[in-house]
Parts: structure tokens; C-alpha cells; sequence
């Protein structure tokens, strides 16, 4: 209990890494909830509440309504958050980048490949 | 000429655009129109982001610090009192900072603290701090008391619709529940 919010966005992203590669966007989406809550559950006591838009200091996954497309890419979807973007790619890749564009975490999907933005 | 209907984080993009034509005013458009939009604004390489999504406030932030997957640190209630505070944001080059919930028990943990050990300083029983730990509902004689025994101090902050923030300061709170002597200093 009591880890900082870097350290435990560190512990998300090795959970994440760990973890068997995606086959499919829904797969690597509901990868990426399933680890960051676990994670959150495990070391905050601070309750789920997405539908709260203020910070309540818990770190939420990508949420449908956080859908973007990605211009040339159809088989990319861009999750917007506040300070970061995060990239499924349809063969359940994924990659996080900060808002000024700083790959942050790449995984690539069961088939071996990236999401592979330019 | 038709007009267009813009949804409000549109308008306040114009605005922005027009109070601060040297900025960097970028609107991150959702997939849906239903779903979240971002405004990304920048001026002189001072960051402030807005969040907006239909039937939810205006989400205003700007840190240095990125944290993945956090909420807005400020919430607003219509464009109005958004536009005011992003325009502070950008003129004093000041940052939001969000305001971490804790309960009183977190409270008294993070400063290593027992509820005995409360209860000594507060001069009341250990079953009363347990007691007031779990009410919902709190005199704020007793808040300031609580806090203080955590060696901390009271501070009731009011953000208004415009974007002004108030310290309120109550009248009488002292003479009519006096502190405990451990408390005076």
C-alpha cells in the first residue's frame, strides 16, 4: 500500500508488459483496464468513480468515450487522456505516448507487431 | 447566413483564439461528438488543458507533472467561469494543483498517528475520534480541532462560478468552542 502515483503507473506498465500480447483492440482494451485497476485497487484505497471528471487522485484506463481516430491509420484508435494518448492497433498492439508525443510504453499485439506510428 | 451551432468547448476555442491570438490554441475533436473533447492551449509554452464532455463540467488543468489517466484538477461549471480561470492560468503563469481527498483517518496515518494519540492532544476519548472519523457530517470546530492535532490548519476554500477563489472565515468559531489546552499555542 501507499506507492506514489509514478510508482505505481511504473508497476502498471511492467504488469502490462508481462502480460500475454493481445489478439484483437477489445482484447488489449479490456488488458489495459483489467491491469490498471488491479494495480489501483492494489496499492490506493481510492475507489473506482470514472464518472467523476475532477481527480480524485486514482489513474483510470482509456474509456470508449476517450475515442479518436488516427488519420490514415483505420486500424489505430487514439484514447486521449489530460497528459497522454494511448494507441490500440486492431492486432491488440499498444503504445502510450505523453501529449508532446514521448513513447512511454510499446507492446506489440500476438502477431508480433506494433502499433507502429510514424 | 445559416448559423452554426457550436458546442461549447467550440466556443470557448474562439474566445481563446481571439484573446490570445500568439497562442497555441489546438482542439482534440472524440471520435463521437458525445464523447470527451480536449483543448490543448499554450502560450508561451505555458500549458493549460481542458477537458468538456455534454452534461459534464469544464475540466481545467495545467501541471507540469503528467499523470497517466488522472481526472481534470479544476472543475468549472459553464464556459464562463472556465474562460476566467484559463485566462489567469495563462497571464500569471501559475498551475491548477488538485486537491487530493483523504479522509480523516488517511490524515491521521500519513502523520503517524494513533487515534490515542489524538485523543491525549484533543483531551476526549479514543471511541469519540473513532466516532468522528466515521461521521459524514462534522462540527467544523471539531474539523479544525482534528487537524490541528495533526498539526495542521483549517483552511475553508470557496471557488466560485467566475473562477475566484475565497478563504471563508467563520465568525466566532473560537469563543464559542474553545480549544483544548494542548491545542493553544
Amino acid at each position: 500500500m501507499g506507492l506514489g502515483k509514478a510508482e505505481r503507473f511504473q508497476e502498471f506498465l511492467k504488469r502490462l508488459e508481462k502480460s500475454t500480447p493481445a489478439s484483437s483492440h477489445d482484447d488489449a482494451f479490456k488488458l489495459l483496464g483489467e491491469t490498471l485497476n488491479q494495480v489501483e485497487d492494489e496499492f490506493t484505497n481510492i475507489p473506482f468513480q470514472p464518472e467523476h471528471w475532477q481527480t480524485d487522485g486514482r489513474m483510470y484506463p482509456p474509456e470508449e468515450d476517450n475515442a479518436r481516430e488516427v488519420e490514415g491509420r483505420s486500424d489505430v484508435i487514439r484514447y486521449r487522456h489530460k497528459a497522454h494518448n494511448t494507441f490500440i492497433r486492431d492486432n491488440g498492439a499498444i503504445e502510450i505516448r505523453d501529449v508532446d508525443g514521448k513513447v512511454l510504453f510499446e507492446k506489440c499485439g500476438s502477431d508480433g507487431r506494433g502499433v507502429d506510428l510514424q | 447566413m445559416a448559423s452554426i451551432s457550436l458546442m461549447p468547448i467550440e466556443t470557448l476555442e474562439r474566445s481563446l483564439k481571439e484573446r490570445f491570438p500568439d497562442a497555441q490554441v489546438v482542439l482534440d475533436r472524440p471520435r463521437k461528438a458525445s464523447g470527451a473533447w480536449f483543448l490543448d492551449i499554450a502560450l508561451n509554452q505555458h500549458p493549460v488543458i481542458v477537458q468538456w464532455q455534454q452534461g459534464k463540467e469544464f475540466g481545467v488543468s495545467s501541471s507540469p507533472e503528467k499523470v497517466f489517466g488522472e481526472g481534470a484538477d479544476e472543475v468549472y461549471k459553464d464556459e464562463e467561469a472556465a474562460y476566467g480561470r484559463i485566462v489567469s492560468l495563462l497571464l500569471s503563469r501559475t498551475f491548477t494543483s488538485p486537491p487530493p481527498a483523504v479522509s480523516l483517518k488517511e490524515l491521521r496515518k500519513e502523520n503517524g498517528l494513533s487515534q490515542a494519540e489524538i485523543a491525549e492532544i484533543l483531551e476526549r476519548q479514543q471511541g469519540e475520534i473513532s466516532k468522528i472519523e466515521r461521521r459524514k457530517d462534522v462540527l467544523v470546530s471539531t474539523l479544525a480541532d482534528y487537524v490541528r492535532a495533526v498539526d495542521g490548519e483549517l483552511q475553508i476554500i470557496v471557488r466560485l462560478r467566475d473562477g475566484r477563489i475565497r478563504r471563508v472565515q467563520l465568525e466566532d468559531a473560537v469563543e464559542s468552542n474553545p480549544r483544548p489546552a494542548a491545542l493553544a499555542r
